[in-house]
């Protein structure tokens, strides 16, 4: 029985590693030798970056991921990489996640669009602009705000922008316009738009030179030139972000900044501008008529699947490790007290750490546990953990929190007296625990298990924060990639649905082999039984 | 009967739990091979007694002497001696994740470290002598309560113990099933093996026992032979409650 579960674990971690390998596709080929430059970026913000299944139009290899970045960015920073003979690799991580992976040392250089707002630069350096913007409000053409001329004519406009930019705060110089919650990226801020659930979001020209290319249904309101508007000068620039200490990167950039020349950086932004992925990209007439499911499953197949096999790592390592640390944290904790002083201190202390583990784990999201122990680490100790490792690591620990908790109601609810028949024989308590009491807790725990993984499946979404190529996160990027959102994301769950389906269908299969059988063979024939059964009977009369 | 060395003797025992002093002084000794039965009325100690015997519970004061070695001293192997002395519950509390089989076998394998082969054999001559032979493969929430009892019977005597205690077994059975529990225990005093058993089976009492023990308010009340006990008590207690029976 429990070979036949070892089997079939092993076979899903097989499955994984498989579907991990169908992301490979393609091979970096970059000359391995020279130093990299780690640069951070969105990837997922065209034209600056965005992301690519192709080497095309000179793109940068994304660490960890067999994906390409390219864009206005990827251009510059190879210039960059050019000049100090380092390797271009991109580290495509989330907008917030940009500054603490610059502070910990996970990353070289912020090159993502981004503005040297004062804020910033209290913990980052920036670098003189590679750019300077104009801001603007993307309006639908239909929209009553198409028109409009000034700060006042926003009143009742429900306006949006991109989560911690300084896009978002410009809202408020709008007077009357609501500001509608901020949103992570730009493709959430098209598609809302489009859907109407927002009258318009506040970007740079470029933003709107590149949706107008794929949407001619929008206009550009001008802010900057609107009379009365304010902006820092700092925040109509974008610039480079250099680590505090790391002065000597940041001379070098300058210096190599001067050299490219405003009409080459032109010259790159409309070429960004061209190449940047949109809806209907190599299209034809008849094309789009084609099942739309089919097409995205044909281009990028591959990359969902690793996105699987990566999520299906995640929740299958993060609950079996968790179930481990739960079953030891659950053991320890119904640990009856010893005799000695000195062991009872022990573990009561022992016991207190558990139980401040168990609650922060279970006290806190995992998103921000995953943040905090992702930069974390690099910065108190500067070990730059792989993502991967990260990302198992966290589901692990996290799963453990609950599960001590499971295991230990578990063990609890034992019947009493099975804790003295086995005291009764000797058993020691270690003995108690592994033969007697863990078999039944666990069968009981069984279905919380079975809970417990399929919540990580669906949970492990979460840890696209720390930039995990799992499910969600491959889905987000081909959605921006396509701009097919609804057939996108119900690809996506209708693969959550069928793996949380089948990991129930086998764990119930699991619980019922645990059970053991129905029904029991008598030893010999039912002749002897009754022979037994008078034997005794006789006895008595005696 | 010569009397030598008892192989068990308790002085003075008394548990507490909280404020409420449920032992307040028991004595007595057992002989190697004597078969103790103990009687008395509802919460008057007499489970807490066993219980206390083989150490589930704790006591608060008085000895405990194992052949003239007091377990309670600090420093004494308690799981050995846990090992030696065998306990029968009244709800039986087989391991519920395993055979019947395994019920017996498991203690020798892991307290006294036997072979498995020899814990098998010792435990199938075992389950023989309980008539459960034919039902090595079931588990426990298949077979009925006379049947738990017996495997539970099968795996005390499994440990090859020096001391038994039984208590209560047959009183959480439904009758027709007293019987074929009572006839193997009966089994079990024919090899000489030393029990304590508590029960309100009179009769079995009266033909197995060599003394009868008269628990009642946490002390030992009274106590002599079957014949003394049973016909001639001295307290009007005892009396009291052996009317209860014979009405
Ligand atoms: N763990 C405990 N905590 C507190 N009080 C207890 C505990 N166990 C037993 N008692 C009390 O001790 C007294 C004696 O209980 P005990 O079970 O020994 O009686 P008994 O003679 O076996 O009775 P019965 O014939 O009903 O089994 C009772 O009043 C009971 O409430
Ligand atoms: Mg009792």
């Amino acid at each position: 029985m429990k070979s036949r579960l070892t089997a079939c674990l092993a076979s899903l971690l097989v499955l994984c590693s498989l579907l991990l390998g169908f992301g490979q596709f393609q091979s970096v080929q970059a000359a391995k030798h020279e130093p990299t430059l780690k640069i951070g970026m969105e990837a997922n913000y065209p034209p600056y970056n965005w992301t690519q299944t192709t080497a095309a139009h000179g793109a940068a290899p994304i660490d960890g991921s067999k994906q390409f970045a390219n864009g206005y960015d990827v251009q510059i920073a190879k210039i960059i990489g050019r000049h100090l003979h380092r390797r271009v690799v991109v580290e495509k991580t989330q907008w917030d996640g940009l500054l603490p992976a610059l502070t910990s040392g996970k990353i070289d250089l912020i090159i993502a669009g981004m503005s040297p707002t004062a804020d910033r630069r209290k913990v980052i350096n920036f670098s003189q602009p590679y750019r300077k913007s104009t801001f603007v409000i993307i309006v639908n053409k239909a929209s009553k705000f198409a028109t409009a001329k000034g700060l006042n004519d926003f009143s009742g406009a429900r306006l949006t922008a991109q989560q911690g930019t300084l896009h978002y705060d410009l809202i408020k110089q709008l007077r009357g316009a609501k500001r509608e919650n901020a949103m992570t990226d730009f493709s959430a801020m098209r598609q809302s738009l489009q859907s109407g659930t927002i009258d318009g979001y506040v970007a740079e020209d470029i933003e709107y030179e590149s949706y107008h290319r794929v949407n001619k249904n929008i206009v550009a309101i001008n802010l900057s030139r609107m009379k009365g508007f304010k902006v820092a000068k700092s925040d109509a620039i974008t610039s480079i972000g250099v680590k505090k200490r790391n002065t000597t990167l940041l001379r070098q950039t300058n210096r190599i900044l001067a050299t490219i020349s405003a009409a080459k950086r032109v010259a790159l932004m409309n070429a960004a501008v061209r190449q940047q992925p949109r809806a209907g990209d190599s299209q034809t007439k008849q094309e789009k008529h084609e099942n739309l499911f089919v097409k995205i499953m044909n281009q990028y197949g591959g990359m969902i699947l690793s996105g699987v096999g990566m999520t299906l790592l995640l929740a299958l390592v993060g609950t079996i490790v968790g179930f481990v640390i739960g079953l030891l944290v659950g053991i320890v904790r119904t640990i009856p007290t010893p005799t000695t002083r000195s062991k009872r201190i022990l573990l009561r202390i022992v016991k207190w750490l558990l139980s401040v583990y168990v609650e922060i784990f279970r006290g806190t999201p995992m998103m921000v546990q995953a943040a905090v122990i992702y930069y974390g680490i690099a910065q108190l100790w500067h070990i730059n953990l792989n993502r991967t490792v990260a990302a198992l690591l966290i589901v692990s620990i996290n799963t453990g929190a609950y599960l001590a908790e499971v295991i230990r109601g578990g063990i609890t609810a034992t019947p009493q007296g099975q804790f003295e028949a086995a005291s009764a024989i000797g058993m020691s308590h270690s003995q108690k625990m592994w033969h007697i009491i863990l078999p039944q807790a666990i069968r009981n725990c069984l279905p919380s298990i079975t809970n417990e993984f399929i919540v990580n499946i669906k949970d492990t979404s979460v840890l696209s924060i720390i930039s995990v190529s799992e499910l969600f996160f491959v889905g987000t990027t081909v959605a921006s990639q396509t701009f097919e959102f609804f057939p996108t994301y119900f690809i996506i769950s209708v693969i959550y649905l069928i793996l949380t389906f089948s990991i129930t269908r086998i764990f119930n299969l699991i619980e019922r082999r645990l059970a053991g059988p129905k029904n029991y063979d008598l030893m010999g024939n039912q002749l002897q039984v009754g022979l037994m059964e008078s034997e005794i009977q006789h006895d008595d009369k005696n | 009967m010569t009397k030598t060395k008892p192989i068990l003797s308790l002085q003075h025992l008394q548990k507490q739990f909280g404020q409420h002093q449920v032992l307040k002084d028991i004595s007595f000794d057992i002989q190697q091979g004597e078969i103790m039965t103990i009687i008395g009325p509802s919460g008057g100690g007499k489970s807490t007694t066993l219980r206390c015997i083989n150490l589930l519970e704790k006591p608060t004061a008085g000895k405990i002497c194992f052949h003239g070695e007091n377990i309670l001293d600090p420093g004494y192997q308690l799981n050995r001696y846990r090992a030696k002395v065998g306990m029968v519950f009244q709800q039986f509390n087989l391991f519920i994740n395993k055979n019947v089989l395994e019920n017996c076998t498991i203690g020798p394998e892991l307290v006294l470290k036997k072979s498995p082969e020899e814990a098998k054999a010792t435990a199938r001559a075992n389950l023989k002598l309980v008539g459960m032979s034919p039902y090595l493969d079931a588990k426990p929430n298949q077979l009925s309560g006379g049947q738990q009892q017996r495997v539970a019977i099968a795996r005390a005597i499994s440990m090859d113990p020096e001391l038994l205690l039984f208590d209560e077994p047959t009183s959480a059975l439904d009758p027709e099933m007293v019987n074929e529990v009572l006839t193997v225990m009966k089994k079990l005093a024919a090899t000489g093996l030393t029990m304590i058993i508590v029960t309100h089976e009179l009769t079995f009492a009266k033909e197995v026992s060599d003394q009868i023990a008269f628990i009642s308010g946490g002390v030992v009340a009274e106590a002599g032979t079957p014949a003394v006990m049973l016909e001639h008590p001295k307290l009007e207690a005892t009396r009291k409650f052996l009317r209860h029976f014979n009405a």
